[in-house]
């Protein structure tokens, strides 16, 4: 386990000094944007989450790390492992960074202070708001989609190869498309029974819980990349 | 101690490195009793494998121009060392050996030979 | 003598090149210099020996701990240089330390940053902006730092000036001074280990062609010159390299081999450098033989 956390910290300081810059930037303009237009707008900071992950397999390969795997002394296993950990947890950060930040705009209303309270727009604002629902489905969302996707390029670009990594995005893009389309082909001509989805519980309440779940399925689904990921290259040399 | 090591030399390293001791030994530019370098030390300031400098305190100390003291190192034998003493005499009539030969091979008699050496020991 | 490094009966089979029963062993305390051509084999049993390549037979024991099942606590004593860094090059030295220090029991960081100093390192400059010697000197130091009881160096000095090179003989032949460590050091530059390497291996298509004491290799062997009709017919085949041209031959030949041949024949010692090249003319030789058979 401390191999794990000490490879996390190595990538963080990696991608840190590539990364700081931008998600201070982001913190600072969704932040001031959310405070004054919408809570909403923070949700879209997640998209700075890449910042602290993206940069790391370019470091890797244009560095060497192989090399540096190959001398430290720690399990190569934990290394695969610790990777994709780090990804799951600079997506939770941002989530709760995100969530303090909507709490904070909420309680300040901030937007109180903005000229012509009675606008077309300052309604929309204020609805905006007032809504908790929207924004919460729209950070537990926005959170889960990001961290399996990333998670996911992470283990295909690994076991397959960055280069062919995006052919494989695209792929997996293009089937589900597919699969979607003939699905929704077929039930709007009544060729199969249309599924009903759950519907989503309407509370704040359930809101949070559903959030929750989310995060610990993801937690898992990185685990379970994480561990496929590091059986694959364990059978190979560094 | 001064040592030049030349790479170049058709000499092996550990015989230049003998050489230069026993002649500063001898000569005594390394006093009796003093310490030597340890044998680490000593590869680590020429920069050469431990195994030469290894082989020539082994052969010094064979030879008796040092001595090996344990758990202190090595030291320059003692000047009444009977070992040196005879080793020095070795080396003199070695010497001198060459000196007469080269001195016959040059067509001198044995009675110019004697008096060249007496000149050059008067200086 | 206890082996820091021990070697026995490696293989390891490639598509186009394999390791073929490599053996040699390192005493605690002293130097290894391990030489041949290059693709002859030695980034492979480096590989192997930090358990990067998997071994298809054979067992490499370091510090007397197991290459495979211990190379986690192997590590922890481990030194290793190799020819690139393989550190972040966007991170400047005080970061690089940063990321090292907590995998590393021993890491010492007021002894990093005296080696950073004493080997003149910049430690506000990315690192990837090193010359090659400093980044050779970086990770000496960060081998020093987490006291390595042996290192590893890989061709570190390929592409080194000369005055690089020096300074690294001058921190080796400082870190040996402690003789419960030892270093193994590859290269194909032999002029490097010629003087300061107690121990030489040498490999040649994935075999070991020596491995012991350079004293025993450089004494060993001398360079023969002469006229080609001057060799008696016994000697011909204990020849290696064997290379004739119009004016006579030179080969490369034990000073075992030496006694009883004629005075018309000169031979005088052979470098390590000069071994080497018999060596890789002896194949050569072999294939032209074969065609003045025909």
């Amino acid at each position: 386990m401390r191999d794990i956390l000490n490879i996390m910290r190595f990538d963080y300081l990696t991608a840190k000094p590539l990364a700081l810059a931008g998600m201070i930037f982001t913190i600072v303009v969704f932040g001031i944007l959310s405070m004054f237009f919408s809570p909403i707008i923070t949700t879209y900071m997640t998209f700075a989450s890449m910042l602290f992950v993206i940069p790391l397999q370019g470091v890797a390969d244009k560095s060497g790390f192989n090399k540096l795997y190959g001398i430290l002394p720690v399990e190569r296993k934990n290394i695969t492992r610790a990777r994709f950990l780090y990804i799951f947890l600079v997506h939770f950060l941002t989530e709760l960074l995100e969530a303090v930040i909507i709490c904070t705009a909420k309680g300040t209303t901030l937007y109180k202070i903005l000229p012509n309270q009675n606008g077309e727009t300052m309604q929309m604002v204020k609805e905006s708001f007032a809504d908790t629902k929207l924004t919460l489905l729209m950070l537990f969302g926005m959170f889960t989609f990001f961290c399996l996707i990333f998670s996911f390029m992470e283990m295909m670009g690994q076991i397959f190869g960055r280069e062919n990594e995006f052919k494989i995005i695209m792929i997996a893009i293009g089937t589900l498309s597919l699969l979607a389309f003939v699905f929704t082909f077929l039930s709007e001509h009544d060729l199969i029974p249309v599924v009903k989805l759950p519907s989503l519980p309407d509370t704040v309440s359930g809101m949070v819980t559903s959030g929750i779940v989310a995060n610990i399925v993801v937690f898992v689904i990185c685990l379970l990349f994480g561990e496929i990921t590091a059986n694959q290259l364990a059978k190979r040399e560094l | 101690m001064k040592i030049v090591i030349k790479n170049k030399s058709e000499l092996p390293i550990y015989e230049q490195i003998e050489q230069q001791m026993k002649a500063q030994i001898l000569d005594g530019t390394i006093m009796e009793d003093e310490q030597l370098p340890s044998i680490r030390q000593l590869a680590r300031d020429l920069k050469i494998s431990v195994i030469t400098t290894t082989r020539v305190y082994n052969d010094l100390s064979d030879e008796g121009f040092i001595i090996s003291v344990v758990g202190k190192g090595y030291f320059v034998a003692p000047r009444n060392n009977e070992l040196l003493r005879e080793r020095m005499l070795y080396e003199m009539e070695e010497g001198l050996e060459k000196a007469v030969t080269n001195g016959r091979n040059a067509g001198l008699t044995d009675d110019e030979i004697v008096t060249a050496l007496r000149k050059f020991m008067e200086g | 003598m206890e082996n820091i490094l021990e070697i026995t009966g490696l293989c390891k089979a490639y598509e186009d090149f394999a390791l073929k029963d490599v053996s040699f062993s390192l005493p605690r305390g002293f130097i290894m210099g391990f030489v041949g051509e290059n693709g002859s084999g030695k980034t492979t049993t480096i590989r192997a020996i930090l358990n990067m390549a998997k071994i298809d037979s054979g067992k490499i024991s370091v510090f007397g701990l197991d290459s495979v099942n211990d190379t986690i606590a192997i590590k922890e004593r481990l030194g290793v240089v190799f020819d690139s860094l393989y550190l972040a090059e966007h991170l400047n030295i005080k970061q690089i330390e940063q990321q090292l220090k907590p995998f590393y029991k021993d890491w010492n960081s007021e002894e990093f940053f005296s080696r950073i100093k004493e080997f003149d390192l910049p430690d506000n400059r990315k690192v990837g902006d090193f010359s090659k010697g400093m980044k050779m000197k970086l990770m000496i130091a960060i081998a020093l730092s987490h006291k390595a009881e042996l290192i590893i160096l890989d061709e570190p000095t390929s592409g080194l000036d000369p005055v690089a090179r020096d300074e690294l003989l001058d921190i080796l032949a400082e870190y040996i001074e402690d003789e419960n460590r030892g270093v193994l050091f590859s290269t194909h530059i032999t002029a490097d280990v010629e003087r300061i390497a107690d121990y030489v291996t040498i490999l040649h298509s994935g075999k070991v062609w020596y491995t012991g004491t350079k004293d025993e290799l450089t004494e060993g062997y001398a360079v023969i010159k002469g006229a080609e009709e001057d060799i008696p017919s016994a000697l011909k085949e204990k020849l290696i390299g064997f290379h004739a041209y119009r004016n006579g031959f030179d080969a490369l030949i034990k000073t075992d081999d030496l006694a009883g041949i004629p005075d018309s024949l000169e031979y005088e010692k052979a470098s390590i450098d000069e071994i080497l090249v018999y060596i890789a003319k002896e194949d050569k030789h072999e294939r032209h033989s074969k065609y003045h058979e025909v």
